[in-house]
């Protein structure tokens, strides 16, 4: 049972924060997925904390993303686009270290946010949709903010006790 | 890029694989290919009921909790005269406005000389609703199959809530008249200035008006209705009103209220 959960809990775990995203919790009127994109923290942080993950060589990160795409209304494809981008880079920075460095991993997880964030915003004049600027720094702005907290709730207690 | 063991081999091949799938998906959706256009129905449909199911727990959790606080905040309410007084004054105050809607709906009558809709209508249940930076978004429990289409107006008590934007066979996505991406031609107030409203991005849950007349004077209270211009919005559906700040500024306000969102009509409209 935990060699199951520890080989699908990044899955499950993304998975659930995709349909928790549609439940209604409001703050100050407006959803969790407005203010911060908790999938992309969690791609990064269960890839860096266990290089060896790989959401079953890319397909199970695949169709979280086509779930997502249905729930909020998007192109198929979007959401992956930004999934595998983070995924990259966050494969490539936990290739490249001997040891964990929280503020290098930190910097890298802002300069995959940025680059996602730039694809997001080209896809969706590419739509044909306007896009409020303040909405999406907003959300950039939260999810670099919060991957401290996310980073330490998931290295220090989850995958503590997953591993135990 | 350099990757560490094989498995990181295989695994930047796949990032590489899945990130060019992703791009010609994207192209094909928005190509509006008729033989894919199906297959995004029969996947949309499945994921969207699949996903009721699945967060239905989370939903009773959620539910469950609400009712245990407003059941706590009612005890408390109780004792507070004044929120009583207030709620006086605003029951006052709705009724006032509910007159003076009722008025506006006969006016509506007269000018139609017939009901307020000839169209068809269906009614839908909201089975998701989703804010995130793009836009805000509903997902309804009524799609192709019951005669729905894009553009179709949604509708709750006569007042417009937003339009549909995607069909799939039993479900529909529809964004809210509050999101920037809305368009909707309206008649504003005794004047009747044509504008067009759309959300205002500034603030959730305000509207903007464009492409008013230059010379334009609202008197606090003028309602918005829709016009049907272009056959866009049937004639005649309320949408918001007027609060004017002082002579110049006012605040465009939708006249309903986005917290209710359960049960929606939809105009079938288009053709």
């Amino acid at each position: 049972m935990i060699s199951f959960l520890y080989r699908y809990i990044a899955t499950l775990v993304l998975l659930i924060t995709v349909l928790i995203g549609s439940l209604n919790i409001e703050i100050l009127g407006k959803q969790i997925s407005y203010y911060i994109n908790l999938q992309l923290i969690l791609i990064y942080l269960f890839k860096i904390s266990n290089p060896n993950l790989n959401f079953g060589k890319g397909f199970y990160l695949f169709l979280i993303s086509i779930v997502n795409d249905t729930l909020n209304g998007l192109f198929f494809g979007t959401s992956a686009i930004l999934y595998f981008i983070v995924f990259a880079v966050a494969a490539f920075q936990s290739s490249i270290k001997l040891r964990s460095i929280f503020l290098y991993e930190w910097i890298s997880f802002g300069v995959s946010l940025i680059l996602a964030y730039s694809v997001f915003f080209g896809l969706i004049k590419l739509s044909g949709e306007d896009i409020i600027l303040s909405s999406i720094s907003i959300n950039f702005v939260l999810t670099l903010i919060g991957y401290p907290v996310f980073w330490f709730l998931i290295t220090n207690i989850f995958l503590k006790n997953v591993n135990r | 890029m350099k990757f560490a063991s094989s498995t990181n081999v295989d695994v930047k091949k796949n990032i590489f694989v899945f990130i060019l799938l992703s791009f010609i998906l994207f192209f094909l959706d928005r190509s509006d290919n008729k033989y894919l256009t199906n297959v995004r129905f029969i996947v949309n449909d499945t994921i969207i009921y699949s996903s009721l199911i699945i967060k239905s727990p989370f939903s009773f959790v959620i539910e469950t909790s609400k009712n245990i606080t407003n059941f706590f905040q009612k005890k408390d309410s109780s004792v507070d005269k004044n929120k009583l007084i207030n709620l006086k004054n605003k029951l006052e105050t709705l009724k006032n406005e509910n007159i003076a809607l009722n008025l506006q709906i006969e006016n509506f009558k007269k000018i139609n000389n017939e009901e307020i809709y000839k169209y068809e209508t269906v009614q839908a249940k909201v089975l998701l609703y989703k804010s995130n930076i793009l836009h805000e978004t509903i997902i309804i429990n009524k799609g192709q199959n019951d005669g729905i289409k894009a553009g179709d107006p949604i509708i709750k008590n006569n007042i417009l809530v937003g339009k549909i934007l995607k069909t799939n066979f039993n479900s529909s996505h529809g964004i809210l008249i509050t999101n920037i991406n809305s368009r909707i031609p309206v008649r504003i107030g005794k004047k009747n200035y044509k504008a067009i409203v759309v959300g205002n991005p500034k603030s959730g849950r305000q509207l903007s008006l464009e492409f008013l007349p230059k010379e334009y004077t609202f008197e606090d209270g003028d309602i918005i209705y829709t016009t049907s211009i272009d056959n866009i919005m049937p004639d005649g559906i309320l949408v918001g009103k007027i609060k004017l700040r002082d002579d110049k500024n006012f605040e465009a306000k939708p006249l309903y209220d986005f917290s209710q969102l359960d049960y929606l009509t939809v105009v079938r409209f288009s053709k």
